[in-house]
């Protein structure tokens, strides 16, 4: 078993995402058979947020991944580069397809 | 056909019942018709959710081997004392 903090952490991931799972559950397949009157309809939001939130929070999530600017392989020093890469070709690695080339080229 | 057809084929299968089902196909009541118009965002929550808890049980079962830790710590220092003994630098 693991120690200490990490524990803590894990446990503390499984009982967040059931929160989650059991509220969001219910509020989209138990709800619409419930009759409109009762009083558990008080504790969720109108239907259509059931919809907007997920979506703005993968929306949000979207924000965080990144890549590498398209400059990064241009500090490398001379004698890293091979004998086929010319000054004019390294133009061209500024694209993603060159990018991609270069990380398999063969020297 | 590759896998990523196969994912393709069933996306458009169950998509396309979807649309058709919420869209009025079917003479459905309307309870079941407000649990069927959010299912797509439901189902990418339940993933979602699924993951989350995968990831936390695995860290908090992790098999941590702490007396192992420790003997390969003190062979790291013990290591690094005959080393620099010998004259190497850090």
């Amino acid at each position: 078993m693991a120690t200490g903090t990490d524990q803590v952490v894990g446990l503390g991931l499984v009982a967040v995402s059931l929160i989650i799972f059991i509220y969001y559950t219910a509020w989209v397949i138990l709800l619409p058979f419930i009759d409109s009157q009762h009083v558990i309809h008080k504790y969720f939001l109108p239907r259509a947020y059931a919809v907007a939130i997920p979506l703005a929070a993968g929306l949000l999530l979207l924000l965080f991944v990144g890549r590498p600017p398209y400059g990064a392989y241009q500090g490398r020093a001379t004698q890293d580069l091979c004998r086929h890469c010319s000054p004019s070709s390294m133009a061209a690695l500024q694209t993603p397809l060159g990018m991609k080339l270069f990380r398999t080229h063969p020297d | 056909m590759t896998k990523l057809a196969q994912w393709l084929w069933a996306l458009a299968l169950l998509g396309s019942a979807w649309a058709a089902l919420t869209l009025g196909a079917l003479d459905l009541p309307s309870s079941c018709r407000e649990v069927l118009w959010p299912l797509p965002a439901y189902l990418l929550v339940s993933a979602g959710c699924y993951a989350l808890a995968t990831v936390g049980y695995r860290v908090a079962t992790f098999h941590d081997c702490e007396d192992a830790a420790r003997e390969l710590q003190s062979q790291i220092q013990e290591a690094r004392a005959d080393l620099s003994r010998r004259g190497m630098r850090f």
